[in-house]
């Protein structure tokens, strides 16, 4: 019994001083330890690759480049050109569609020349003709040992344009482009043909049991869409480094797209090269490939479990952004200027991109694994989880909230940043009870707006982290202010003392709610009002925001029944109207408030849905947005954007509930790092390695004596058991 | 044994496309076409894009039958034929949701999976056994009676605690492993070690007191009294007579395993972030991909079915009395009549109607809005009408009269029955419901305001006094930080601290995230566990034993019939099952029971038809059937009674097990309704809160340890009622 201890304390002794002191719980493989890596971790398994499909997935624009980015430095966000030349200027144009003539806006883009692909095996035409046998080996298509590279043209980003269109690919924005489009809506039209005569010949041909999705999986119908758009305005190659983008009407908002992976350049070699059966069996295709000219490369791409980058060796000489020093009349550019060299963010300026040799993105799904492993060194960057906000940060003397001491020893940096998302309680306005446009019903939601109090749920159920909405337009965002001016006034009062809104009482919804023609809660004939909450998905947190609800309902005494569905059947209410309220929310797409007063352009009821689904309809609405949508940033679009939000204010078709906040942490040796920029930041990054070396080593120490502690307890706990067993043996 | 196999494997057919057929048909009541666009394209989809993806997915064909085609078109045109039936020949196609080769993914992650789950299963299997022989070895000392209690106190702790404990103790405080992650190779070692040591260790109550039953049930057999008389040695008798015996019903439990392996386990493999089948399936379920599920459920009841036929083999292997050879041999001596078709086809006919009578009874019934609810009151009066008719039945009854004067013996039993009786009281007095009325200015003067129980009323004390949010047990002050306004030199200012609470010292369990009482919380959710648990058993067991005996005394047909259901029931995957059951149901608490009865009865069943095929070949049963008594009357009188002890004791695991189940199905956000109290659901929140730093613990150590406190009593008294109610134990109790 007690040899056996012994041994085993002997083995773990034996351990110990084979492995000392050097942490062991490393994640990683052992070859990378010292090397120059990033880590980053992902929450989903996300999985497009496919510039036509990926929304806004984290690592696409380390491979893939569209025309224009957001500058690094610049506050507020600004474009600046990535692969074209310059930020063009809209066009006025009369061009001819199919025969009719249309007065079109035209964007010429021109792009860089000399900019190099990364080593594709696409590239060289000999891997066009696979042979089962040659890709039976593959590991991944980089496997292939002869690779080439080309120049990017202009061609590349029509094919990219023209690719949208595809409905075999579902590009989620196709439909705001057809809108706005010219000629697009044609296209597609002609594509939609091509593909239909297609797949009747096959039909026939095959026979009976034909299965079209098994045929098509292996062999996809090939496309010519350059000469599908042939006499077709959308999209025009004007030159070997030039292409033009035609709009129906004024919509600046384009630009915005542009950043997008939507608009990045698709070479033909790749879309032929993925057309291959020998390939397609193997499940290589475009969906988890990208051939690019940014700079990294696609290494190993296992969308279950991780992404690896690596540099790529064609990436052209570029150098990290320098911001010169503003005028000192401009406020906001000093401002911004300061906090940038705070930061750290200017020091780099001139150096050579990209930092980084390789970037790894690991799925991780639970937060507690993702947080413990940031707080071991093992990812160089995070975000403050809910539930750990205690932990890492304390609100300060002045207000701001800073991280904890234990936090600022590990040398840790905190950002916070607005990523222009708003919540709210969507109205159904075609309901009896709930909805309609007269001030009875006006002054029922505006009741209902005043009661929910989200200072408090805030402060509840979003650990503070947030800011209380007084619109659809997030602070930060051109339209709404944080100043008396930008206060919703139906709900909010000002106190002049503090400078600040403070909630209208109680009494006032309650006087409200009476006006509506509920006093106390019950309408005329002695019914309680009570208002159905559709609810689309459970998870933890849910329970808790019903009982927020409820309570914030009960001290108006307007009652609430909960309807819990499945997300399906959620979206399917909302698009019938069989609802009364709902939650929702909107991340915004580009720094734009057309972003988020689009949501309340709709048709008028009964004559189709707008893409979102909402309900809400006024004409004088819909005037002003038509107006808006075209001015640039001035006092004129300002004062038309305030009388759209006062309209919304008035009407109530929502309550405004808040903007959350976003806190990101990055360890003291990564540098350059800022939340704000969506896309394009990896090459900006650089690693301190002594530093994370020291770091991990001096935080990962394995704890041995608490091991022999621990061997101790369990052995010291079976003894009697040991003891009992032996006693039964010599009995028996 | 050659001509058993090929019939064996020739059945496999019709249970794959029994499978692929229920899966196909499930799916799509749940889940049309549009459905599963909506998902796919997220929420900016518009009734065009929806109509374009249909289109292109191929999804736009009629379901089962097409008219508008000729000849075999009218078949092949279908979406069950496209969709479903290339499976057959393995072709698996593509997911939905990513457009990834499902083949090529399974094969990618098959090996994770595997990795874990092998290692998982055979050192588990190996360590449940020889604990329970060493538990068996030393039964009746106190060192047995504290195995059983620790066995059952594991059982009672959620996996989820298992894995958050396993992560802080070895990665956390230790430093010795990686928190989470894989690498496929040579130092896969240092991620394989935790999830393993967890897996086993949370298996370990429940499988240890399985097999120690098990065991205990074999040792009091004839042939092991005659071993010990010829002077065999205690060990010897174990493990060369006990072991192999007591293999049958191990096996069968174990084999109900397999799948799982494959499936990998769902909430390990998302906590280590293992790249392997469980999360495929996890994600395929949220984000409803049909591809996915299909092959799933596909791949899952063809290793089912080779399981089944392993454990059958193998049956014959530990025990040779056991005859698994054609049908014929059986035909000599048990062959079902007409009659005995017709009553089985009768009594399955009135089971089946009865549940579903007093299930859309009740949904009419729960339409109705009266001041006292009519539905939770009716389910109370019968429950108390039964236990009374139970009792008076019990008074008059030898049988019972006798147990009872056993137990009253037992002053553990006793104590453990009190407790049962204080939960079923407070179950009861839960569901006593009735409304108030408020007063109101207009109308007629008042309105009905929301139904409240008995014990609501009765806790009014601590039901109403609610705070702002966390604070700890008996604590004074919340346990977040929250902004206050305070008045220092006469200005108002905002501090984050701890605010003092409204109603200090008074909550004895502390409050949750939104203020109410934790103790409140967790008297409202024993009326959830009891239904859940009682309910589904309650269900449960008529059909277990009704199918397990007569499948296991008849063999041929019946046996052929009854094993197609249940394999074919028990091949889809369980959670994919019952989320869809619960789909079709809706969500609430007799749904969960509803939709947890139609998949459980399929374990017992098993059992119950494993031991019923020996006890068929006991003497008693042969002598009985050769003076020509009635077959469904040999049943009654020798076989079921001989199944109860294996009834009782699955009945009691059971219970806890329905109670954790519930807390995984809200974990894929199926579980009760969102205002339903439920130990399951506070589990779940505690997810969260033991991520909080510092933890908030007083959540889940109150659902542990009332859970602790029903599942410990549960098994205690179950315990003391099998030994009273099976004569051979209580022989057993006397000659020791």
């Amino acid at each position: 019994m007690i040899r056996s201890a012994n041994s085993i304390l002997f083995c773990l002794l034996c351990l110990a001083c084979a492995t000392g002191m050097r942490p062991i719980n490393s994640p990683y493989p052992e070859v990378d330890r010292e090397a120059n890596v990033l880590y980053r971790s992902v929450r989903a398994e996300t999985t497009e690759m496919d510039p036509a499909t990926a929304y806004i997935s984290q690592y696409i624009f380390d491979v893939l480049e569209p025309p224009f980015v957001y500058h690094l430095l610049k506050r507020p966000l600004e474009l600046t050109p990535l692969t074209a030349t310059s930020i063009p200027e809209p066009e006025e144009r009369v061009l001819t569609v199919e025969g009719k003539e249309f007065k079109a806006i035209v964007y010429r883009i021109d792009i860089r020349q000399g900019i190099l692909y990364q080593d594709h095996p696409c590239f060289v035409p000999a891997n066009h003709e696979l042979t089962a046998e040659a890709v039976k080996k593959l590991g991944t298509v980089r496997d292939l040992t002869q690779k080439g590279t080309r120049e990017l043209t202009a061609a590349d980003f029509v094919l990219g344009v023209c690719r949208l269109a595809d409905s075999r690919l579902e590009c989620p924005i196709y439909n705001i482009l057809e809108k706005n489009m010219l000629g697009l809506a044609e296209y597609k039209e002609r594509l939609e043909k091509v593909l239909e005569t297609e797949r009747e010949k096959r039909r026939a041909a095959a026979g009976i049991g034909y299965n079209r999705e098994a045929d098509e999986k292996y062999d996809p119908i090939p496309v010519d869409y350059f000469a599908l758009a042939q006499g077709l305005p959308f999209v025009k190659e004007t030159g070997p480094y030039s292409f033009e983008l035609a709009l129906k009407h004024a919509y600046p908002q384009i630009l915005a797209w542009l950043t997008f992976s939507f608009f990045a350049p698709v070479p033909q070699e790749t879309v032929d090269f993925y057309s291959q059966r020998v390939l397609l069996e193997r499940s290589f295709s475009l969906e988890n490939d990208m051939v690019g000219t940014g700079p990294y490369v696609l290494e190993v791409s296992d969308p279950i479990h991780q992404i690896v980058m690596t540099r790529n060796q064609n990436f052209r000489h570029e150098v990290y952004p320098s911001l010169p020093e503003p005028d000192p009349g401009d406020a906001q550019a000093v401002a911004n200027y300061r906090y940038m060299k705070s930061a750290g963010m200017l020091e780099d300026a001139g150096k050579k991109l990209p930092f980084i040799d390789k970037v790894v993105y690991r799925i991780e799904k639970e937060s507690i694994p993702r947080w413990n492993k940031f707080v071991q060194g093992y990812y160089d960057e995070s975000s403050i989880e809910a539930e750990l906000f205690d932990e890492t940060v304390q609100l300060s003397s002045e207000g701001g909230s800073v991280l904890t001491p234990e936090l600022e020893k590990r040398n840790v940096r905190m950002v916070q940043a607005m990523p222009a998302i708003t919540g709210w309680i969507e109205f159904n306005m075609g309901d009896e009870v709930i909805g309609g446009y007269t001030e009875e019903k006006c002054k029922l939601r505006r009741a209902l707006s005043i009661a929910y109090d989200s200072e408090e749920e805030i402060e509840l159920l979003k650990n503070g982290i947030g800011i209380v909405a007084h619109s659809i337009i997030p602070p930060g965002i051109f339209g709404q202010t944080t100043d008396r001016a930008g206060m919703n006034s139906y709900v909010f009062d000002w106190d002049e003392e503090a400078g600040k809104p403070v909630r209208k009482p109680i009494a006032e919804a309650k006087r409200l709610l009476a006006e509506a023609g509920y006093p106390d809660g019950v309408d005329a004939s002695g019914n309680p009002l009570v208002l159905d909450y559709l609810i689309g998905a459970m998870n933890t947190s849910t329970r808790a925001q019903i009982t927020f609800l409820r309570r914030q309902f009960e001290k108006i005494n307007v009652g609430l029944t909960i309807t819990l569905v499945d997300g399906n059947r959620f979206h399917k209410k909302r698009e019938a109207g069989t609802f009364q309220l709902c939650a929702c929310g909107w991340a915004a797409d580009y720094p734009d408030p057309e972003n988020f007063l689009f949501l309340y352009n709709n048709h008028p009821p009964g004559e189709g849905m707008n893409e979102t689904g909402y309900r809400y309809y006024r004409p004088e609405y819909n005037e002003l947005y038509l107006k808006m949508q075209c001015l640039p940033d001035s006092p004129e679009r300002l004062a038309v954007i305030r009388e759209m939000l006062d309209m919304l204010r008035h009407d109530a078709p929502s309550i405004f509930k808040m903007h959350p906040v976003k806190y990101s942490l990055y360890h003291g040796w990564m540098h350059n790092a800022t939340p704000e920029v969506r896309c394009d930041r990896i090459k900006y990054i650089r690693l301190d390695l002594e530093a994370r070396k020291a770091y991990r080593e001096k935080y990962n120490r394995p704890q041995w004596g608490k091991v022999v502690l621990f061997v101790l307890g369990v052995v010291a706990f079976a003894t009697p058991a040991m003891f009992a067993g032996i006693k039964r043996l010599r009995g028996a | 044994m050659a001509a058993y196999l090929i019939r064996r494997i020739l059945y496999m057919i019709p249970i794959v496309i029994g499978v692929v057929v229920i899966t196909f048909a499930l799916f799509f009541l749940v889940n049309t076409p549009e459905d599963m666009a909506r998902t796919a394209l997220g929420q900016k989809a518009t009734p065009e894009s929806i109509e374009r993806w249909i289109g292109e997915h191929d999804y736009n064909k009629p379901t089962w039958f097409n008219a508008h085609e000729r000849g075999i078109g009218m078949i092949t045109e279908t979406l069950f034929w496209t969709k479903c039936a290339r499976l057959l020949v393995f072709d698996l196609g593509r997911s939905d949701d990513t457009g990834r080769e499902i083949a090529v993914e399974i094969r990618r992650r098959m090996k994770p999976s595997l990795a874990i789950a092998v290692p998982t299963f055979i050192l588990g299997l190996a360590i449940n056994i020889t604990f329970a022989l060493i538990l068996a070895f030393c039964r009746a000392t106190y060192f047995d009676r504290i195995g059983s209690i620790v066995c059952i106190v594991m059982m009672s702790v959620s996996g989820l605690f298992y894995i958050i404990a396993g992560q802080f103790l070895f990665a956390g405080w230790l430093k010795l492993f990686p928190i989470s992650g894989f690498e496929w190779g040579p130092g896969m070692g240092k991620y394989v070690f935790m999830p393993v040591v967890i897996g086993i260790f949370s298996r370990i109550g429940r499988g240890t007191r399985y097999n120690r039953t098990l065991m205990l049930e074999e040792i009091n057999r004839d042939y092991v009294r005659t071993a010990r008389a010829k002077g065999l040695g205690e060990g010897r008798v174990l493990f060369l007579h006990v072991l192999k015996n007591a293999m049958i019903p191990i096996l069968t439990g174990a084999v109900m395993v397999i799948p799982l392996l494959f499936m990998g386990s769902l909430i390990t493999e998302s906590f280590f972030s293992i790249p392997g089948m469980g999360s495929m399936t996890i994600n395929a379920i949220i984000a409803q991909d049909f591809s996915v599920i299909r092959s799933m459920t596909f791949i899952g009841s063809i290793l089912f079915m080779v399981g089944l036929l392993l454990t059958d083999i193998s049956y014959t292997l530990v025990d040779p009395r056991i005859t698994l050879g054609s049908g014929r041999d059986r035909a000599s001596f048990v062959q079902p009549g007409a009659r005995d078709l017709l009553k089985f086809l009768a009594l399955v006919g009135v089971f089946v109607a009865m549940a579903a009578a007093i299930y859309f009874a009740f949904k009419a019934l729960s339409a109705i809005q009266t001041r006292v609810p009519i539905v939770e009151n009716t389910l109370l009066a019968m429950v108390l009408l039964g236990l009374a008719g139970f009792i008076l039945h019990a008074r008059k009854n030898d049988l019972w009269i006798n147990a009872w004067r056993q137990i009253r013996k037992n002053r553990l039993a006793l104590g453990a029955l009190c407790v049962l009786c204080v939960y079923g009281a407070i179950g009861i007095l839960d569901s006593m419901v009735w409304c108030d009325t408020r007063q109101v200015s207009s109308g007629s003067g008042t309105v009905l305001s929301r139904p409240r129980s008995a014990l609501d009323r009765l806790l009014t004390g601590i039901a109403e006094k609610t705070e702002r949010t966390y604070s700890a047990p008996l604590s004074n002050r919340l346990y977040t930080k929250t902004n206050v306004k305070k008045i220092v030199d006469g200005k108002t200012v905002t501090v984050r601290e701890y605010a003092p609470l409204k109603y200090p010292r008074t909550h004895l369990l502390g409050t949750d995230k939104m203020g109410k009482d934790v103790l409140y919380i967790t008297l409202k959710a024993v009326r959830s566990a009891l239904i859940v648990g009682g309910l589904t058993t309650i269900i449960v067991i008529p059909f277990a034993i009704l199918f397990g005996s007569l499948a296991g005394f008849f063999g041929g047909w019946i046996d052929d019939v009854i094993q197609y259901i249940y394999s074919t029931l028990s091949s889809i995957p369980w959670i994919l099952l019952v989320a869809c059951l619960m789909m079709i149901f809706g969500r609430g608490l007799p749904q969960v029971c509803f939709a947890m009865a139609i998949t459980g009865w399929v374990g017992l069943c098993r059992v119950l038809r494993a031991e019923t095929l020996k006890i068929r070949e006991r003497e008693y049963v042969q002598a009985s059937l050769s003076l020509g008594t009635s077959k469904f009357e040999v049943i009654r009188k020798h076989v079921v009674p001989n199944l109860m002890y294996l009834v009782l004791i699955s009945v009691v695991l059971r219970f806890s097990g329905l109670v954790l189940a519930e807390a995984v199905l809200s974990y894929i956000g199926v579980g009760v309704g969102a205002e339903t109290y439920s130990w399951g659901s506070m589990i779940n929140m505690a997810r969260s809160e033991l991520g909080k730093a510092p933890m908030v613990w007083w959540n889940l150590a109150a659902s542990f340890i009332a859970m602790l406190g029903l599942v410990l009593s549960a098994n205690l008294f179950g315990d003391a009622l099998r030994d009273a109610l099976d004569p051979r134990l209580r022989v057993r109790g006397e000659g020791e």
